[in-house]
Formats: structure tokens, sequence, C-alpha cells
């Protein structure tokens, strides 16, 4: 189940909408949502339900323990184990394929590599589970007593999937206590309009043509729907059928040229973020409907001038949690500062997913994190913002070489491609380029915080010079949005077929 | 002060937004539910998905919340209207997006899955490429359709093996002559396992495969690509070498009345000459496959050897019967030969036979499209359409070992024959009209053309690429079909008669006519595509000249030329589909002969291609006696014998040089390799 789904946008969420409705205390309203996050995940993973289900029960179980047994011995040894489980279940589904393949390859062992199924949204609800039994065992956090409430907060529907990664203790208060009006309801849909806009609008058709670029699918996704879409990708997408260039006159082979390599890694760049954080909003704005607050997962990360920046702007929600349950329990950066920012960026690459490209990818951000730490404190050079953002985008851009492909040979021939010279030798791609550049600039222009800006600045002028007539503009104006953008997606929508969410396989 | 009335204006506002947005969502949500569930998608030529099971029987059916929501799309209210919108959308985008510059390209690579719908499946134009019979032949290019993806519901689905099929695709290569039943069996069986999977999704994976020819019977086997997968059958059917039996292609069926082009040899039957299957006779593919549908047809008089068909049928449907068969069958196909039928009973028939299973996807074909392939001769592969101001064309691969085979075959036939001999190759589209600042990106013509005159010996090269090139701003190819138009084979006459010491007649002594608003084969190819529409805003007209003398057509079943029927140069008034290419002697005539009032006792004989359509009613200028031979419809044709037999005096072979000369398309070797 996806939100730009037709069956969730007009069947799950009115359905739960008015069954929410109808309930009168906040106890039936979580037993409403419950039931509904419990289907809605059902419909995805009919069959390993179970394994969430078990992560989340066991976590509530230690919960007590460590509760219990406060300031002895046996709080740690609970929290350990509890931590056990649920990193387990995240090792055995997610990466015990890469291990046993590794060590396979290492060793030539003659053991058969398991094919196990990556249940979705395993990533999100394993961490999310974590704060809650960390911060209880840190006092953070006051133990959850009812189940109900507990298997809401690890189950909830809008961000179960893809995030953001929700700390217990950021929503704890709001499982018992919140309030709806009609302000943040709207302010709701806004929200989530706009993350459809950026899915459907934006990460679907760019992706498309990242695809067509490249010439390979992401590997280990399911992003591209077998059944290639009637939508507005479908013309691009299909372009790649022919990867590599059938026909290519003349020298087909000898790799992807630069221009290539650069404008599909900018376009798959583009897909990733719209894409991820068109989930968040719609995630967000989901949450607020049913009277829920989550903090912000992405601010513009496009438009950063530093890697730091960047990393400050990009999925706000993983960075933090590593920070407070990795990074500074680790010592943070009074011990060990250097081996901790290793850890953590291993980590952040491989929870990106389960293959050593990931674990590079990662790397490669904590080398420049700590470069760009070191050398502002030395040579204290400011670079000017237009510099600073040049660079800070090229060095993200180049970052999608090694996250785009699993396959390290492939990685380094991209690498080659960018910073040699190879010229264009596939026709097809010379069309593709001449048709969809402006999308580039399109692309950007969404991404950049320029529209929001404005609005903003529009607004205030507007409220000083006439309070009313703003009011009625900003009203409409946004009413106009999200009623438009609810059209235009359903337009492209119907018709079109499956694409999963990319991050789902995180 | 204002506040609290600024207050209330937001409250308004928001008030607003929340009815409308959860409005939209409820009215959407009831209507669900009075909507007509329909089955068939006009506007985008598919079937729509159905409700969905979720237990099977056996297991819970894991994907079902995906084929829920194939369904709920499928069926949502206002579908049609939406999709309006959608093409609409992508209308702007197109418009945005592609540079005015008129050097600028487009380019389109032929998707395989588009394919899968695409109206021209079986190649129902008989070009090179879309010929079926030898290669899987798709749409023109008769690419391997890898995979549309399966149809909805495929009756014989085994529970789910995910229409992720693609293999339709490699099917191409079974060769499948007419008699040669057992290779059909094979490339059905993948196009059936394709169509099956219940899991299949819309699209009739099943065509691609129907691809291959007659084959098609993927889609038969598909069940439910039924429909889908049938269609890559028909043309199939068409096409194959018993084109005869063959039948019209038109799809007619109502829930599924596209324009499907009329076959080639349809006409035939429509026209009553021939008409009915059976003609192949039962050993052959076709014969089975049809055999009900004909059995049926036998009553309005239009299948000539019914009976065998028949026989041959019980075989087929009495197994296969139950997937498509029936639906084909039933109501749409039957009526006046319509439907062939070929393509998708066979499928039904003998996919049935070649133990259809879902699990064996293709294997077999796709090994056997591997050993078609010589080493640099890439069959079915598609070189992508391409779209400069309005015109598209496709882009030319050059094959040294090609063409030096094309021309060693040809002067060995040539020699054989012991008259003077002929070659006319017109240049490709890209050629013509790539602009300059692509043109790093094909293999230039001249060299071939220089290549291939060099290696004749038998045969008298006649150049036209400078008066092509000349008049390269002339109407000489369609802007949405790979074929020439009347204009372009005149040219091509002219030099040709000049080549021969004749004189060729004047355009304007010549009759002409006109049917406007053509959209031909590489319309067809991407119609799916949202580039189409660049083709939309400029359709086609085909121009026709009458002969000056009064000319008679007979087109003959068998190279001994004992059975044939009455045909006519230009059919204007025939029922020509969306091809309105066919103008010309109706489609593709496996052998054709044309009888010239001129009475001045010179006779030639043309081995051709597609290409001859436009050309041969010029010769009829010239020539009292014009045979015309398509190779491709006769398992072997003693050449040498029947010019012999027949006291013809020059031989002419006219082919694309896409054929003659280029890398990909249809393989034209072997073709010729029957005349020898």
């Amino acid at each position: 189940v996806v939100f730009s789904d037709l069956t969730f946008i007009y069947a799950f969420l009115p359905l739960c909408l008015l069954a929410y409705w109808l309930s009168r205390s906040i106890k039936v309203k979580n037993c409403v949502l419950l039931a509904a996050s419990l289907l809605f995940y059902a419909l995805c993973e009919p069959v390993y339900i179970i394994i969430m289900l078990i992560a989340a029960g066991s976590a509530f179980g230690f919960a007590f323990l460590i509760d219990r047994f406060r300031g002895a011995r046996a709080s740690r040894v609970f929290l350990a184990v509890s931590v056990a489980v649920n990193i387990s279940f995240l090792f055995v589904y997610k990466y015990a394929p890469l291990f046993v393949s590794t060590a396979v390859g290492l060793f030539s062992l003659k053991i058969p590599i398991p094919r196990i199924h990556l249940p979705i949204g395993i990533s999100f609800y394993t961490f999310q589970i974590l704060t809650y039994t960390i911060d209880v065992y840190r006092g953070k956090s006051k133990l959850q007593p009812s189940p109900l409430n507990f298997f809401l907060y690890v189950t909830m529907f809008p961000q179960l999937l893809a995030g953001p990664i929700v700390r217990y203790d950021d929503i704890s208060g709001q499982l018992e206590n919140r309030y709806i009006n009609a302000e943040r309801f709207a302010s709701g849909i806004v929200r989530f309009t706009c993350g459809l806009g950026k899915k459907i609008l934006f990460a679907d058709y760019a992706g498309g043509i990242a695809e067509s670029l490249l010439g390979v699918t992401p590997v280990g996704t399911a992003f591209i729907g077998e059944e290639g879409a009637q939508g507005a990708l479908h013309g691009i997408r299909e372009g790649l059928g022919v990867a590599g260039g059938a026909f290519a006159a003349g020298a087909g082979a000898g790799g992807i040229s630069t221009l290539c390599a650069w404008l599909g890694l900018l376009f798959f760049g583009f897909q990733v973020y719209f894409d991820f954080s068109g989930y968040s909003d719609m995630a967000i704005g989901l949450g607020r409907m049913f009277g829920f607050e989550y903090l912000e997962n992405f601010k513009h990360p496009f438009s950063s001038k530093s890697i730091t920046e960047f990393w400050r702007r990009w999925h706000i929600s993983l960075g933090m949690f590593f920070r407070d349950y990795v990074y500074i329990p680790l010592g943070g950066n009074r011990r060990y500062q250097i081996r901790n920012i290793a850890v953590v960026w291993m980590l952040t690459g491989l929870w990106h997913g389960a293959d050593w490209n990931f674990v590079l990818w990662g790397c490669y951000f904590g080398i420049i994190l700590v470069l760009e730490k070191y050398l502002s404190k030395m040579i204290r050079l400011k670079l000017p913002a237009p510099v600073g953002w040049a660079c800070t985008f090229t060095v993200v851009t180049v970052s999608w070489a090694i996250f785009y492909f699993t396959d390290l040979a492939t990685v380094w021939d991209m690498l080659t491609a960018m910073f040699t010279y190879r010229p264009e030798r596939n026709f097809q791609m010379t069309g593709i380029i001449n048709e969809n550049l402006f999308f580039l600039a399109v692309c950007l222009a969404a991404a950049m915080p320029w529209a929001k800006r404005l609005y903003t600045r529009a607004m205030y002028w507007g409220e000083r010079k006439n309070g009313r007539a703003a009011a009625v503009v900003g009203s409409s104006l946004s009413l106009i949005y999200a009623a438009a953008m609810l059209f235009i997606c359903s337009a492209v929508r119907v018709g079109s077929s499956f694409s999963p969410f990319l991050y789902f396989r995180f | 002060m204002d506040s609290a009335v600024e207050r209330r204006i937001k409250n308004i506002g928001n008030t607003s937004i929340c009815a409308v947005f959860t409005c939209c969502l409820f009215v959407m949500a009831l209507l669900f539910f009075f909507v007509e569930k329909r089955e068939f998608s006009d506007i985008e030529n598919r079937e729509l998905a159905g409700i969905p099971v979720l237990w099977n029987g056996e297991t819970v059916n894991n994907s079902f919340y995906t084929d829920f929501d194939r369904f709920y799309s499928d069926a949502f209210p206002f579908r049609d209207q939406f999709l309006l919108v959608n093409r609409a959308i992508q209308t702007v985008y197109t418009a945005l997006a592609v540079p005015g510059d008129d050097d600028d390209i487009v380019f389109i690579s032929t998707s395989v899955a588009d394919m899968g719908n695409s109206p021209n499946i079986g190649g129902i134009d008989m070009e090179p490429g879309a010929r079926p019979a030898t290669q899987g032949g798709g749409a023109p290019g008769g690419f391997n359709g890898t995979g549309g993806t399966g149809g909805p519901n495929g009756p014989n689905g085994p529970n789910d093996t995910n229409g992720t099929v693609g293999n339709g695709g490699d099917i191409s290569g079974v060769a499948v002559r007419p008699g040669e039943t057992g290779d059909t069996g094979a490339g059905i069986n993948n196009g059936g396992a394709t169509g099956t999977g219940a899991d299949s999704q819309p699209g009739g994976g099943a065509s691609p495969g129907g691809v291959n020819g007659g084959q098609g019977g993927q889609g038969g086997q598909g069940g439910n690509g039924a429909d889908n997968g049938g269609w890559g059958g028909n043309p199939g059917g068409a096409n194959r070498g018993d084109a005869i039996n063959a039948g019209s292609l038109k799809y007619d069926s109502p829930d599924t009345a596209r324009d499907w082009e009329t076959g080639v040899n349809g006409d035939r039957a429509g026209d009553g000459a021939n008409g009915g299957a059976g003609e192949a006779g039962p050993e052959d593919g076709y014969a089975e496959g049809h055999g009900d549908e004909n059995a049926g047809e036998g009553a309005d008089g239009a299948g000539v050897d019914n009976e065998d068909g028949a026989d041959a049928n019980s075989g087929g449907n009495a197994a296969g019967g139950s997937a498509v068969g029936g639906e084909n069958a039933g109501g749409d196909n039957a009526a006046g030969g319509e439907n062939t039928a070929g393509g998708n009973n066979i499928a039904a028939g003998e996919g049935v036979d070649g133990t259809a299973s879902a699990d064996a996807p293709g294997a077999g074909a796709a090994a056997q499209a591997q050993t078609r392939r010589n080493d640099e001769y890439e069959a079915n592969e598609s070189t992508g359409v391409s779209i400069v101001a309005g015109q598209a064309f496709e882009i030319f691969v050059f094959s040294e070992s090609r063409t030096i085979a094309y021309a060693e075959t040809i002067d060995a036939i040539a020699a054989k024959c012991g008259v003077p001999a002929y070659l006319l190759t017109p240049p490709s589209g890209s050629e013509l009209f790539l602009p300059e600042k692509y043109r790093g990106f094909q293999n230039e013509q001249k060299p071939a053309f220089n290549l291939l005159s060099a290696s004749l010996k038998n045969v008298t090269y006649v150049d036209m690429y400078d008066t092509f090139m000349n008049a390269k701003d002339d109407y000489l190819y369609f802007k949405t079909d790979h074929h020439w138009t009347a204009d372009g084979a005149y040219l091509a006459y002219e030099r040709f008669i000049r080549a021969t010491g004749g004189a060729p007649v004047g355009r304007n002594r010549m009759k002409e006519g006109r049917i406007d608003d053509f959209l031909g084969s590489l319309y067809r190819q991407i119609y799916k595509d949202r580039h189409s529409a660049l083709l939309e805003h400029e359709p086609d007209y085909v121009r026709y000249y009458e002969p000056l003398y009064e000319t008679t057509v007979t087109n003959y079943v068998d190279a001994e030329m004992t059975e044939g029927w009455q045909g006519a140069v230009l059919v204007p008034d025939g029922d020509l589909g969306t091809n309105l290419y066919n103008v010309f002697f109706g489609g593709d005539m496996r052998l054709l002969y044309m009888r010239s009032a001129i009475s001045n006792g010179r006779s030639i004989l043309v081995v051709r291609d597609s290409f001859g359509h436009a050309f041969l009613p010029f010769l009829a200028n010239n020539y009292e006696h014009v045979y015309a031979v398509e190779p491709r419809y006769f398992d072997e044709f003693p050449l040498a014998q029947f010019i012999a037999d027949n006291g013809i005096s020059e031989l002419l072979f006219l082919n694309h040089s896409i054929l003659a000369t280029g890398r990909y398309w249809y393989n034209w070797i072997p073709e010729l390799e029957k005349l020898k």
C-alpha cells in the first residue's frame, strides 16, 4: 500500500476518517487507528506482519522488566536482550543474505545464500521500537502501560512504512491527548497533497528519466513495478528497454557517456528527494488529520551550502536517531570522535541498503564531513554562498553514483565516466536529454525553498497592507492548491500503474 | 483590529479545504460502487482488471492488494475523463519539452511492452520485420516483445505466477512455417505462460509473444490475455506462410473494436474470394487453430477447405479450446472470416498441445530465437522511432556481412535465371531526414550502396541514392509510416525504367487519387507513447496513381498458378482499416500477376517486399505481364523454373535498403534462399 494509490486515497483513507470521526473517546479512536494500521500493514505484508507484532510485543514486555528492575544490573541486561532481539530481526531479515554471501565469497564456503523476504518498513519500525526501550531505560520516557497505545505508536500507518522515524518520547503525550480543529486538519490536507504531488508529478517522472539515462534499474529495488506504467513515466521508462542501446550505431559499447552519467544522477537525486520527502510530507499531513504532530524530516536539503548542513536537512529523523542512540553513547566528540563518526556513517550507509556500496556511500559522506570539519577549522575559509552550494550539490550528486549501483565495478565505471570525458554515442540518449533538460530546471526550482519563501514574504507584505484581502487570497490559494494537486495527481494516477516508494527498501 | 474578521476568513478557508477534500474522497468512494465495471478500455485498448480473489482455495493471494488496487484504478469513476486529463498533461509536457528547433530530435525506442497492445502487432502489413512466420514478427520491427504484461485473469492461470512475463518476448525466433506445427507449439507455450499468470498484469503480455507470429498463440493460452494475446496472434496468422487461409485480420469484435488493420490476406477473406482457413491443410499449424471458426464460417461460404480445417481443429480446440479458443472463436471472429482466428485459436489449440505450462515461460522459444541469429545480424531488434519535426523514421545501422550475403544471394539467383536482373533499394528514412548534427549516430548509407553494387556481378544495381537525396524535401516517405509514398516509388520507377532503356510515363499523365488521414506503422508502433501526439498533428495522406492502361490483377496461391482470385491494382474503396498503405492491391499478396492492356509483350518478375505495393502499379505502364512474388509466403519458390515456364524476360529485386544492408529488422536472406 502506498499513499499515492487510488485505493488508499479514495477508499482506505475516507473509511478510516469516517470510523475515526464516529468514535467518541480517545480510547476508541486509538482502537480504530490501530485496527486501520494493522489492516494497512497486513495488506502489504500479510505474512510478515507477525514479525512486527513479535518485535513490538517483546519490546513492550521487556520495557516492563527494565522499569521494574530500574537501577539494578538486571535492568541493563533486559535492555540488552530487548535491543538484541529487535536488532536480530533486522539483521536476519535485512542483512543475512549480504553477510552470508560475503562470507561465501571470502572463504569460498559451500553454504546456500538464504533468500529472505525483506518485510516492508522493518528498518523504520525497528528503530522506533528501539527509541522506546532505550528511553525507558534512560528514564527519559515513562513506561507505557497500555498495549493499545504502544502498538499504535509502533504501527501507526502514516509513518509505518517509510518514516519519519518518530521517537516515542516525541509522541507519547499525543497518544493519549490530542485535538483536531479545522486549521490543523486543513494544513494536514495541504501537506498531504503537496507530498502527493512530489511523489507523482516529480519523483516518478524524474525516476523514469534517470533510469533511462543510467541504463539500469537500481538493483534490489522493487522500485520499478514490473508492469510498465502507462503514466507519464511510461514512454521514458520503457525507453530503457533497450538498455545499453541495442542498436547504438557504431560503437554501442564503451560505457555510459559523461553527459548521461551526470544528468542521470542529477535526475536520480531529485527522484530520491521527491520520493522520500514526498512520503514524509504525506505522513506528516496524514498524522495531522488524525491529530498527531510529527517532526519535519526534510528541510530543502538541496539548498544546503555544506555537507554538514545537507545532513541537517536530509532525512533528519535518521540523523537524529544515530546521533542520540549511537554517536553520543559511543562518546560523541569527547572520546574517539573519529571512530564514532566512522561507526555512525558506516551504519547510516548500511541502513540504506544491504549491500557494500551503501557502506561505501556512508563512508564517503563520513570522510567528507570530517574533512569539512577540520578544513573549516584549519583554514577558516569562508566560501561564498553560491560556491558552497555548488560544491555541496556536486558532492551529493557524485554520491548517488555509489548509491545507485550495487555493483562496485559499475560504480567505478560511472565515476570514470563522470571525471574523464566520454562522448555521447547513443542516439537515444541524446533525444532523451534534449527533451527532458527543462524538467531538470523544474525539479531544481521545486526542490529549493524559493516558492515557499516567496509565498511567505508575499503573505507578510499583504498582511501589513490589507489583512483581510491577504487572508482571502491566502485561504483561496491553499484551497486551489490542494484541490488542483488532488485532481491532477488522481488523473495521472488513474491508468498509471504501480510505483512503490523508493525508500521501502531501506 | 481586523484580526477577528481575518480569523473568520481563515476559518472559512480552512473549513472549505476540509470540506472539499473530504467530499472528493467520499464522493469518489461512494461513486465507485455505482460505476459500471467495464471489462475493456477503449482509450487504452486493453482489458481492465477484474475483482481479485483473496482466497484461491488453498492459500491467501499474496498480491491481493496489488490486484485490488489495479482493479480499483481500472474501475475508477470517470476513468475515461481522467485519462483524457492525463493525456492532456502529457501533451503539455511534450509540448514544453520538445525543443522547437526543427533540427531537434525525439527518439522513442520501440518499447516492447508497448507493443503488447499495439494494434500493429502481428506485423500486419507484412513488412520486413513484421513478419511473423520466421521471426517473431512483432510490430514493425518485429522485436521480441518482451513482454507486455500478462493479461488480467488468465483463465488457466495457475495461481500466481507473477505475470512478469517478459518472456513472450524472446520467443522471437520460432520459425513457424506452415506445417511445422511443432515449433509453433513451443512458441505458444511461452506466450501462454505469460498470459496466464494469474497475477498477470493488464496489458496482454501475451501479445508480444504473439508476436511470433501465428504463434501468437501465446495469447491464446494466456487466456485472458486472450484478447490481447490473440491480437498478436491474428496478424500472425495472416502472415503466416499460408496466409491465404488467414482470412481477414480485422479485429472487429464489439468490445475491442479497434481499428485493426485489415489483414493482408484478410481482404481476400473478406472478399470471400478465398476465405476460409482450412487451406493450409491439417498438418499446418493454422489449420488447426482455425478449426472451429472456420467450420462455422464454412457456412458463409468462405472457407475453401474448411473441412480440413475443421478436423484439425477439433484436435486443437478439444485440448486448448478451453482457454481462449472459446472466446475468440465465439462471437467476434467467426463472422465472415473476419478474424482469422488463425492466430488466436491456434494459440489455444496448440498451446495446449504444447503443454503450456505457466512455469516454463518461453525457454524453448528463446533458445530458438538465439540460434536464429547469426553473429552480426540482429533480427527483431528495433532501432526505435525517431521524430524530427513531425517526420518519423528509423535509424539505419550498417552490416557489412549482411550486405555481402544479400548481394551474393541475389547474384546466385540471377545467374541461375539467366535473364537481365536489376536491384532497386531505396535509401532509408534516416538518411533523408536525420539532421546534420545527429549524423554521427547513424551509419552513412552511401558506402553500403557502394559495397552492394560492387559485390554484384549478374545483377544491375540501379542507383537511386542521389535521386532520392536531391529530392529529399519532397514527400517521398510517409511521415508516420516506414514505407515510401507513391511519389517515392515513382522516382524509383523512373530510374529503373531508364536503366532498362525504356521510357517512363510522366506522373501527370496518370490519374491520381488520394486518401487523407493516414497514421501509419511508425505511429502505431509508438501510439501509446505520449510522443505519438507529435505525429498526430500532421497525419499523412496516401496518394496513388492509376496505370495508364487497363490492368487486371490475379492473386495466386501457389507457384504453379493453379489457384487464384481476382484482385485490383488499387482498392481505395476497400476495407483498409487504418492501414491506408494497403490501398495498393489491398496489401501483401504472395504471388501477384498483373496484366496490362499495353500489350507490348514485355514481361517482368519482381521479387519484392512491401515496398512493392506502391511501386508495382507503375510497371503496368511499361510491361504487359508483371509477376511479383513475396518470398516470405512460400516455403520454396523455384524462380528459374517459374521464369522459364512463363517466358519472363526480366527480373527485378526490390527491397528496402534496411533489409539489404542493415543490421536490424527482418532477416531476408533465408527468404531469398527459397528462390534458389
